[in-house]
């Protein structure tokens, strides 16, 4: 593998993984990441984090060791924020994924929705009282970046039913509202078309086309199609989404490509 | 059913432009292929329409579109349907009002609309004064409510009550076919060049008299260009006119040119017009030359 030239992840026509006007002139923004149970998301969201505080992914391939050695940049705009909330993943998770890549604790904050989430957040409350709880959490600031993790889990979650346009107009339009990029993370393994169509398949299917339609760009990470091997873990696939960047001053537009990654113990290498 | 009097992108050309009377524009898009980019094209063509007002009506769209004059984000409207009509009443004109300002609605999207309230909301705002462009995902599955079992489906209620259907397919590159496309958006993974400026449109659109005209065509958002696409080979065989056709036949030289028939491809004709008449049936539509001498108070003078 070592012959393989690395090759630097580009989302948009300026070079970068996240452009810096992206969360600078009041408009709201989504990215979308979709991921299976073969390839986990975790090595992507750390280069989103990295890129959305410093400007730039130090980790992408470097291993652990020598992103010890790199001295991290200021943060690109220290006023602004980012949040990384997660249906599927403790606290401790990310801290410890964040440490490892030595991102400034001050830089983020970590909103743990899967510990005791079901006894502190959603026993005995009104659907309208969950979400306004949960939003209170989120800080008002459309500079901030947010980073939701399987939000679908709401749905087995809530003790009423919970429709998805419930989920879309209760909880995430109001969370794209306070920040200027939401970049939702989830697993597209939940929404194989049934043709049974049962109200939960259907729920699910409207929720994950909202996402899709609301996009600036979809980051799919699927296993490879012909089965396992030792030097690929898996691609990355950058397309467009629904949502057009019309609204963003520059003309920026987004690359589409296709990478090939592989996942190592202590780092993750990007090729074509 | 493709007409050979007229050029298909002209009538297209009406209906972004607004000059055709089409209360409903219903536009059908997917994951695949979005109608942001058909939506501009509406925008950019009906822009010279003159004191057009554009509201916009978002259930997903986030930021406010620079071309909309009012910004109706359903968020912010507390009260549900009724409260949204009741909004949008407030900038359209009254039904009693003959000579208005033109208005246009768009609404993103009508698959937030419950099944059950779907033909009251479009009745409540579609108008000859008000054309309501309405987006609808059709890759999208509808809530199943158990009391209208034998109610039609919200598309095909939205199919009837249109009077153009905008069916947005993606222009597939040719790596891509529609059986690999169709496996790929089961996995839930967009192939690459999708969602694009350029796509293929099928343009329904029901005429007054009840025919129904339907056309496919390419289009290129960046350039404006609209190519019609003829499915039917027997068709294009018919649709072409070449010189050789028309030699011999008489002395005249009946043959047009390159430019004469760019030129003819961009005549609105009469027909098309006629559409948009207040007044029924069979009008006799007459528009007075400068030469013509017509005497309005001699009764015996009307030229029919």
């Amino acid at each position: 593998m070592s012959a393989v030239q690395k090759q630097d992840l580009t989302i948009f026509s300026d070079q970068s993984i996240i452009p810096k006007n992206l969360c600078s002139n009041e408009s709201h923004n989504v990215m979308l990441l979709t991921s299976t149970a073969a390839t986990q998301p975790l090595w992507l969201i750390n280069t989103l984090v990295e890129s959305s505080i410093y400007g730039h992914s130090y980790s992408l391939n470097s291993s652990a060791s020598s992103t010890n050695t790199i001295n991290h940049n200021k943060p690109i705009n220290p006023t602004s924020s980012l949040t990384i909330a997660s249906f599927a993943h403790n606290k401790s998770f990310y801290k410890s994924s964040f440490d490892r890549l030595k991102i400034n604790s001050n830089s983020y904050k970590i909103l743990d929705f899967l510990t005791d989430f079901t006894m502190n957040e959603t026993l005995g409350k009104p659907k309208a009282k969950i979400f306004e709880n949960l939003l209170k959490l989120f800080p008002n600031d459309t500079t901030s970046t947010i980073i939701l993790e399987q939000p679908e889990i709401l749905f087995s979650l809530m003790g009423d039913h919970l429709s998805a346009n419930e989920l879309i107009e209760s909880f995430l339009k109001p969370l794209i509202k306070k920040c200027g990029l939401l970049i939702i993370v989830t697993s597209v393994e939940l929404y194989k078309l049934d043709y049974s169509m049962t109200k939960d398949v259907t729920e699910l299917i409207r929720f994950i086309s909202f996402c899709f339609h609301v996009s600036l760009t979809v980051l799919s990470l699927q296993p490879l199609q012909t089965g396992r091997a030792k030097d690929i873990t898996g691609s990355l696939k950058i397309t467009r989404g629904g949502a057009t960047l019309d609204h963003l001053s520059g003309k920026i537009h987004v690359i589409e490509n296709e990478y090939l990654y592989l996942n190592e113990k202590d780092s993750t290498k990007l090729f074509y | 059913m493709a007409s050979s009097t007229h050029n298909p992108a002209v009538l297209l050309k009406r209906i972004l432009s607004l000059s055709e009377a089409t209360p409903l524009l219903l536009c059908l898009d997917s994951i695949p292929q979005t109608a942001n980019y058909l939506i501009n094209e509406i925008v950019h063509h009906s822009r010279n329409t003159l004191n057009l007002e554009t509201i916009f009506v978002a259930f997903e769209t986030l930021n406010k579109p620079s071309y909309a004059t009012h910004f109706i984000d359903i968020n912010e409207v507390s009260g549900g349907l009724p409260k949204l009509i009741e909004t949008l009443q407030s900038y359209l004109p009254s039904p009693q009002q003959k000579h208005s300002n033109k208005r246009l609605v768009i609404i993103d999207s009508l698959n937030y609309i419950p099944n059950d309230k779907l033909a009251q909301f479009i009745s409540a705002v579609a108008s000859p004064h008000c054309t309501l462009v309405g987006v609808y995902h059709k890759d999208t599955p509808e809530v199943d409510i158990p009391a209208l079992d034998n109610y039609p489906s919200s598309l095909e209620l939205l199919q009837f009550m249109a009077t153009t259907i905008l069916n947005i397919t993606p222009a597939l590159p040719s790596r891509i076919d529609e059986e690999s496309l169709k496996y790929e958006l089961e996995k839930y993974s967009i192939p690459r060049g999708l969602n694009n400026p350029i796509f293929n449109l099928k343009l329904i659109n029901r005429r007054r008299s009840g025919r129904s005209l339907s056309y496919d065509f390419q289009i290129d958002t960046n350039k404006h260009l609209y190519e019609h696409v003829i499915n039917n080979p027997e068709e294009q065989e018919n649709e072409i006119e070449t010189p050789e056709m028309l030699q011999g036949l008489t002395t005249f030289n009946l043959s047009t040119s390159t430019k004469q028939k760019m030129a003819k491809d961009q005549v609105a004709l009469p027909f098309l017009e006629a559409q948009g008449l207040e007044s029924h049936g069979g009008a006799i539509v007459y528009e007075y030359e400068k030469d013509d001498d017509y005497d309005e108070e001699d009764p015996y003078e009307d030229p029919f």
